[in-house]
This record gives C-alpha cells, sequence and structure tokens, in this order.
C-alpha cells in the first residue's frame, strides 16, 4: 500500500473529525477575500466572547511577543495580521479539544511555540508569530489520532511502554504512517494556509520540505529541545535527533548557545502555569 | 526562597525577585509585598510566575537538586547521546540548569544576610 492509500484507508475509519467551531470557517473565506478589513474579522471574532478571551490570552503571552499590551481583538487583528489571528483562532479551538484529553501534549506543544518565537526572534526570522503558532499546531496528527482512532491510540502507547521506542516508531507499526502525515491531511482538510501545513508535515524530515525551509528547521528544533528541557509529553520520553542540515540552513551556529539555552529555560517557566 | 505560581500567590508574601515586564521593564522591585490589589494587577498583565522570600508554599514533594534535574535531563538523551550536534546542546543546558541554580543561591544568601542584619 502507498502512503496515500494508507492515510485513505486511516480516514475512512475516522467517524468523526474533530470539527472546528463555524467562526474558523468563517474566517478562513473572510481572510482570503481580498477587501476584508481589520475591523470585519475583528467584529466576527468579537462575537464569541469565549473566543475573544482565549485569542487576547495568547495574544499577550510570551509567545508573540507582546505582553499584557492587547487589549481588544481589533487592536490585535492590526498589530499581528490576519494569518497569525487566524492562526491564533484555530489554536485556541484545537486546543479545547486537545487541553482535556492531553495535558502533556498541550504542554509540548505551548513549549514548542516559546521556543520557536525565541529562535526565531534570536535569528531575525521574518513573522516569528507566525512561526510560533506553526509550532503549536505541529502535533496536530497526534490529536487526530487520540481523539478520532481510539483503539489505534491505546496500541501505540503500550508499544511504546513496551519497547521504549519512539512514539512515531509505534505509529508507523500500528498504522503505517506517522502523525506528520495525518497531520498534513487534517490541516489540508481544515484548509489551513501552506505556512502552518509545510511545518507540520516535514517536522521530523526537514530535508523533505521544498519551501519555508527555515520555519521547518525552528520547528524541527524547537520539538526536539522541548523534549530536551522536560517539559510536556509528546508521547514518549526521548529527545529525537535534531538534523545538523536543518542546523546549518538557520545557522544555528552564529547564537551563543550557552547563552540561548539560559534564556530559553527562563522562557519555559510559563508553560506550566499557562492555561486557556 | 521560592518559585510560585501566581494562582499560588497570597497577600503578605515578600517578592525575593523583581518582576519585569517582557521587554525587560521592571513592573515591580524585589522586596515588595503582595497585596490582594496588587496580586490582580499581576494576573491582569498576564504575570504567570513570581520568586517570593522564604518558602511559604508547602509543596509536599522536595525540590529536586541540580545535580538531579541535570541526570534526568541526560536521560532523555540516551538515544541521541554519541551525535556531536546533540552532545554539545545537552552540556549547553546542564550549564543553564546549574548556572539557574547558581543564582537562586546567591540570592537566597543574600535574603539569609538581610534577615540577619
Amino acid at each position: 500500500m502507498s502512503k496515500a492509500e494508507k492515510i485513505k484507508a486511516i480516514t475512512k475509519k475516522i467517524q468523526s473529525l474533530p470539527t472546528l467551531p463555524p467562526v474558523v470557517r468563517k474566517l478562513t473565506t473572510m481572510v482570503e477575500s481580498p477587501d476584508v478589513t481589520a475591523k470585519e474579522v475583528g467584529k466576527l471574532i468579537s462575537a464569541d466572547q469565549v473566543l475573544s478571551a482565549k485569542v487576547l490570552k495568547l495574544v499577550n503571552s510570551s509567545f508573540y511577543g507582546f505582553p499584557g499590551r492587547i487589549s481588544s481583538i481589533s487592536h490585535a487583528v492590526v498589530l499581528l495580521g490576519f494569518n497569525v489571528i487566524k492562526g491564533v483562532v484555530l489554536s485556541a479551538s484545537v486546543f479545547e479539544i486537545m487541553e482535556k484529553a492531553m495535558v502533556g501534549l498541550w504542554e509540548h506543544s505551548l513549549g514548542s511555540a516559546i521556543i520557536s518565537g525565541t529562535i526565531s526572534r534570536e535569528l531575525g526570522l521574518h513573522e516569528p508569530e507566525e512561526i510560533s503558532t506553526a509550532a503549536l499546531l505541529h502535533d496536530i496528527g497526534k490529536v487526530l489520532v487520540r481523539v478520532s482512532l481510539v483503539s489505534d491510540y491505546d496500541r501505540i502507547t503500550a508499544i511504546v511502554e513496551e519497547k521504549g521506542c519512539s512514539f512515531r516508531d509505534a505509529e508507523v507499526e500500528v498504522l503505517g504512517v506517522d502523525h506528520s502525515e495525518i497531520g498534513l491531511w487534517l490541516s489540508q482538510e481544515w484548509g489551513l494556509p501552506e505556512r502552518l501545513i509545510i511545518p507540520i508535515s516535514s517536522h521530523h524530515e526537514p530535508q523533505s520540505a521544498v519551501k519555508l525551509k527555515d520555519r521547518v528547521a525552528v520547528v524541527h528544533i524547537a520539538d526536539s529541545l522541548v523534549r530536551a528541557f522536560g517539559i510536556g509529553f509528546g508521547g514518549d520520553n526521548w529527545v529525537g535527533r535534531i538534523s545538523p542540515a536543518a542546523w546549518e540552513y538557520i545557522d544555528m551556529s552564529r547564537l551563543d548557545l550557552p547563552k540561548l539555552m539560559r534564556k530559553i529555560l527562563a522562557d519555559l517557566e510559563e508553560v506550566e502555569n499557562f492555561q486557556l | 526562597m521560592q518559585k510560585l505560581s501566581i494562582i499560588q500567590a497570597t497577600p503578605g508574601m515578600v517578592l525575593a525577585k523583581a518582576i519585569m515586564s517582557d521587554k525587560g521593564m521592571p513592573l515591580c522591585a524585589d522586596g515588595t509585598e503582595l497585596t490582594e490589589m496588587l496580586i490582580e494587577r499581576l494576573k491582569s498583565m498576564n504575570i504567570l510566575v513570581i520568586t517570593v522570600k522564604g518558602r511559604p508554599v508547602d509543596t509536599g514533594v522536595p525540590d529536586k537538586t541540580p545535580e538531579e534535574k541535570v541526570g534526568d535531563m541526560q536521560a532523555r538523551f540516551a538515544r541521541v547521546k554519541d551525535d556531536p550536534l546533540m552532545g554539545r546542546i545537552r552540556d549547553a543546558i546542564a550549564d543553564a540548569i546549574y548556572a539557574e541554580a547558581r543564582e537562586m543561591q546567591e540570592r537566597e544568601a543574600e535574603e539569609k544576610e538581610e534577615a540577619g542584619g
């Protein structure tokens, strides 16, 4: 069976896809229209009070680098831009599904987002906010397995425990594909932009990305570092090998490594205490 | 000295470390005594973690020593222990953990000195 056929077989088993709230779909169509205004986008999000509160909490956290300064949704839209806001709304929605079922994965994702933001800013990459959002969503494939393929998920965790292997190896053993491939399918199904899809689908094999290689490299590195710092639970206890090619691609060597690790250690303090 | 989540903060606790905004602006000096109002203000500013004097909250489990933390961290590298890049990262994180512990110790020593004098 080819990869595509395996994915198809898996999606047939899925009874219900985690659904996104209608506001996310509306937002997606809205931000694609060329003459939409920030006011209109702000109005749509503000109509949902719970969502608005979560969006404000996320944009004011250290991931986006404007702590405590954004007090209104319309201000957030103007400051962060449509794409980032869409990602933030999406993250807030996805993690509603995730927060209850998988606290460890939520912390893993949050930690990856913080590290991605720090690295992107230290390197002076463009749109660090969007890179953080991609990191926040990089494991959505695991969420789908947990929520929609429960018995497979149980088998995967049993294999991890029994063999001490990585979660990803166990996924391949049970499903024939891993969460990055499932994440690719899900993010296409949800109509996410390429800037989020590519880091989601390539975070384990950064060399496979043909575009947005810098973003993929950052998320790949952050995924490994958050494990190294022992934050959250990504499905197993192991630090994954960082691709030296990805490390070199974004020229990580020009950063002072001990200084960077001290900064990350301090930044990560917030993770355990952050709730949406 | 104890690091606490803002949720655990209660009036009367004294800051052992200044609270800074993300931009490095001091929001609250060390030595400030927390009040109900100040705690609410910090919450509204999305401050999540504070460091207070003494050990006002009993966590039930003893804190890990830096050596234990480094040991745990190194164990997580078991599958990549022969990789040169991963080795450099592991050593840099160990340095960061020890540096943080040293900073904590220095502050605690200062705290004791103040209490004594």
